[in-house]
């Protein structure tokens, strides 16, 4: 019983440990070389010299952008998946990233003048969407599959709708590609403050409920039995994990491998208990995108690659590997 | 209990009403928004500098006869030279780029230049595109202070309205009145000549190895048939922005134009066979009035695919010899 | 002690239990029994607060349900489901642990009595030698063990078992339905379950509980249900009634089907 604790602390520290590393090394790295004691100058001087303009208003909005969007989309598949009980659960499910998408790519395409409507569009195309097809699949409760097949089916809706505008808009296509597999290119300080409150903010509050969903992976009839309200937790962890989502979605565009992989590395690294699994996804999530981002700012450069590909290009292999070795096993 | 609260809220009858009040929701939710007025014009200006409009409407200062310039688009490269400027970096799309800007440095491809490395090369302006990738690396650089404007270029209107604001920049006078004045004359005295010819009615078929589309009157080659009298019965149908739209066979049969002009989009042969299987070989094809009265014509992608710049005379006069045989020989 | 009054369930035109009143006493087990389908899990569900009835009233202890909190209610009744999900990699005792939320704070964290308690719950069931393994590689027998377990920890006065024995073998059927009498007798806890088997209800049950088409057909001891009358009534078989001398029950023979 302690070992299995202490095992769990260590694998967080490990975790805590890459992802400084992950920072460091985003920063150190880009398009022009600066080497570290003068990335640490930058930090003193409030100078306008060009290693600060770059340091400052380039690296380090985009590899806080790469961590906290890291964090709220692992952390928001790690619920989600838990709340559905269903592996194949991730922020897409809950019409998150379709409903940005639509919003975001109307925009784009039809609208490119309100172009700075376009995160704070995506977001709320994102929670409408959920409060949509959280409506349509309720019946007298939430049965997760119901969910998850209208999801399924508003997704498809909107899918149809952005292939349309992108056949009357043609020399717009360019920029909805970019949008739709999801990259950090120039992040600005914006859009961390667009992300970073309801990362943290989100993410503190679904920690003291992480035993809540413990329970609740044993089945409805098991957690009501336990005393617990199943259907408002339900409510509550889909609003949660919507909101990290949708906040990452709209400044990010849709990442869609990291709400639904890390987790289930999370879990085979870490256990199942939500205690420790969402600490160890956060962490996770953060490390994983911070390091792709940075590979996709270095293999082509100075072309800036869209990280969604760069992580779904390592990371599915990856996943695939940790599998077969099935140190774990995955959840049920 | 609340259960049983949230089941009065949605009952099967109240489903179809609450979500139809979400999707308007979700559409009000612009109504209060409004789009900036002025867009790609100059707002104000001085001995040395002046303030432009750009294509998002925001205003922007730049210093006259700018020295390190970057564009990131080859049309505007194209632009910039035309106008008697040079760049010291640009992107890796190369269409249109005039030979002596072959040799600067590159920040990468078109829909993904790097921030930092634009920045490194401390520009005095940077040019750049209309579309959402460029959006944000301004987005840096103004926050940055470095002067960057984002620019529109559709059609012949674009193309008048930013020489004219390069020139302002390099100050090239000699060039607005040797260069520019005789593009803008030779094409005005071919627009006026064909005041005197029949009016056509035409289409333009985009063809792709995919599909066949029409263009609209906002694309390039529909705005120069505009201009030059032709009249396209294909309208936009989304407040009249969109630059293509898909149109079938039948659609086109039944318009009969006195006119068919085709460009090629992507890999020829295989356009070429998309024309074939989709047009040519129907018998539909043959019983079109253009077709019959060998009225339709490929347009070449030098200057009517990728914009004509400097060349636009020559393309306002192969469209005008076509439409009006009569008038142009 | 439970009561239901009047309690109706089902859904828009389609009722699946009817008018059900009863009392359940406490510190005595009771079986309900009926053929397939006549609401029998349904019944207890609306017993133990899973199904809210449409009509009518289940009280504890004169209380009725919808005026007791939630949480207090898991620490006076607790149910055992049928179907079960559990992550992979949860051990015996994370799972008897999780018995213990009512009673946890909001951190949810286990104090001292709470370990014990699951010690408690451990060392009843007979479990000590694999608390500390994977539920997934147990079998079907420790399992049901464990879920047991599990609704032991939750120190409530009246445990519902939704049929506990169904996909066990006769040993372990066996097993289970004797360490559920022992917990009535030597720690008063109350006990209904829906069983399958009325050889079982007969020989562990105190008072049957009879469900036919929705409705209560008849509740009394296991002498008084298991009868010809109502066997033939209810399940549609003649049978022979035997007494067991030894177990002091009913037990029945059949001998054909009525229909």
């Amino acid at each position: 019983m302690n070992t299995q604790y202490t095992r769990r602390i260590f694998i967080l520290l490990l975790l805590a440990f890459l992802c400084f590393g992950a920072v460091v090394l985003s920063i150190s790295t880009g398009a022009s070389k600066i080497s570290v004691r003068e990335i640490i100058s930058t930090f003193f001087s409030d100078g306008h010299t060009l290693n600060y303009q770059i340091i400052r208003n380039i690296r380090l909005p985009r590899t806080l952008v790469a961590m906290l969007a890291g964090l709220s989309l692992a952390v928001s598949g790690a619920i989600l998946q838990g709340v559905m009980r269903n592996p194949l659960a991730s922020p897409n499910i809950i019409g998150v990233s379709s409903g940005a998408g639509v919003m975001a790519v109307f925009i784009m395409i039809v609208l490119p003048d309100y172009f700075y409507l376009i995160t704070p569009g995506a977001f709320i195309g994102a929670m409408l969407t959920t409060i949509l097809i959280y409506f349509l699949s309720w019946q007298n409760g939430i049965r997760p599959l119901r969910m998850i097949l209208a999801g399924v089916a508003v997704s498809s809706f909107f899918s149809a709708i952005i292939s349309g505008l992108m056949i009357f808009y043609p020399d717009r296509v360019h920029g909805v590609i970019d949008f739709m597999v999801g990259g950090l290119a120039a992040s600005t300080w914006r859009d961390v403050e667009m992300i970073w409150p309801y990362a943290l903010g989100c993410f503190a509050v679904v920690n003291l409920l992480a035993n809540k969903l413990n329970i609740m992976l044993l089945g409805d009839e098991t957690a009501v039995s336990l005393g617990l309200r199943v259907e408002i937790l339900r409510m509550i962890f889909i609003a949660i994990a919507a909101l990290l989502a949708a906040s990452s979605v709209s400044v990010v565009g849709l990442l869609g491998f990291v709400g639904l992989i890390v987790p289930h590395i999370a879990r085979i690294i870490a256990g199942s208990d939500y205690r420790v699994l969402f600490p160890a996804s956060a962490l996770l999530g953060m490390l994983l995108l911070t390091l792709c981002d940075t590979l996709a700012r270095v293999v082509l450069s100075p072309a800036d690659l869209p990280v969604g590909i760069i992580m779904a290009l390592l990371g599915a292999p990856f996943f695939l590997y940790l599998l077969r070795k099935g140190l774990q096993g995955h959840a049920a | 209990m609340k259960t049983k609260t949230i089941n009065k809220i949605i009952t099967k009858k109240n489903r179809a009403a609450l979500s139809a009040g979400l999707m308007l929701l979700i559409v009000l939710s612009f109504a209060g928004c409004s789009a900036p007025s002025e867009l790609s014009v100059i707002i104000s200006e001085t001995a040395d500098s002046l303030v432009y409009a750009d294509a998002f409407g925001e205003h922007v200062r730049i210093k006259k006869k700018p020295g390190r310039v970057i564009a990131l688009s080859s049309s505007f490269a194209d632009l910039w030279y035309l106008a008697g400027g040079t760049i010291i970096a640009r992107t890796d799309d190369t269409t249109n780029l005039p030979e002596e800007a072959l040799e600067a440095q590159t920040v990468g491809p078109i829909i993904s230049p790097s921030v930092e490395k634009i920045v490194s090369l401390k520009p005095d302006l940077v040019i750049l595109g209309k579309f959402s990738a460029h959006r944000k690396v301004k987005q840096i650089l103004r926050e940055n202070g470095f002067a960057a404007v984002s620019m529109n270029y559709y059609n012949y209107d674009d193309f008048t309205k930013i020489l004219d604001f390069f020139l302002r920049l390099t100050g090239r006078e000699d060039i607005r009145l040797n260069v520019v004045k005789k593009i803008t004359g030779q094409v005005n005295e071919i627009i006026a000549r064909c005041r005197s010819g029949k009016k056509s009615r035409v289409i333009m078929l985009s063809v792709s190895p995919a599909a066949i589309h029409c263009q609209t009157d906002r694309g390039l080659v529909g705005d120069m048939l505009c201009r030059l009298g032709a009249v396209n019965p294909v309208q936009s149908p989304f407040r009249g922005e969109s630059t293509q739209v898909p149109v079938s066979i039948e659609k086109v049969l039944q318009i009969n134009p006195d006119a068919i002009f085709i460009s090629f989009h992507g890999d020829i042969e295989k356009c070429r066979i998309r024309l074939e299987r989709d047009c040519l070989s129907t018998p539909t094809w043959g019983a079109l009035d253009a077709v019959q009265k060998n009225r339709f014509f490929f347009l070449p992608r030098e200057l009517f695919l990728h914009r004509p710049n400097h060349r636009y005379p020559e393309a306002f006069r192969i469209l005008a010899g076509h439409l009006y045989p009569e008038v142009f020989h | 002690m439970l009561h239901s009054d009047k309690v109706t369930f089902g859904y828009k035109n389609f009722k699946i239990i009817r008018d059900i009143s009863l009392t359940i006493e406490r510190s005595k087990i009771y079986a309900i029994i009926g053929p397939n389908g006549s609401g029998k899990s349904t019944l207890l569900k609306n017993l133990a607060r899973i199904l809210h009835p449409q009509s009518g009233v289940v009280s504890l202890d004169t209380i009725p349900f919808n005026k007791i909190p939630v949480n207090e209610f898991a620490k006076k009744i607790a149910i055992l489901s049928q179907i079960h999900n559990v992550p992979e990699d949860f051990t015996a005792r994370d799972l008897i642990s999780f018995g213990r939320y009512p009673h946890l704070g909001w951190f949810g964290r286990l104090a001292k009595e709470d370990d014990e308690i699951v010690d408690w719950a451990v060392h009843v069931m007979r479990i000590g030698y694999f608390q500390h393994r994977n539920i997934t590689v147990l079998s079907g027998g420790e399992r049901q063990r464990v879920w047991i377990a599990m609704a032991l920890a939750q120190k409530t006065a009246m445990l519902l078992l939704d049929e506990p024995t169904t996909f066990l073998d006769i040993a372990h059927q066996f097993e289970i339905l004797e360490l559920i009498r022992k917990l009535n007798k030597n720690f008063n806890l109350g006990i209904v379950m829906v069983l399958h088997d009325l050889n079982q209800a007969a020989r562990y049950a105190e008072r049957i509980i009879v469900i036919k088409d929705g409705l209560l057909y008849r509740e009394g001891t296991p002498d008084e249900i298991i009868t010809e009358q109502t066997l033939g009534d209810v399940f549609r078989m003649r049978v022979r009634i035997v007494r067991d001398e030894m177990h002091h029950c009913p037990y029945f023979i059949p001998m054909e089907s009525l229909d």
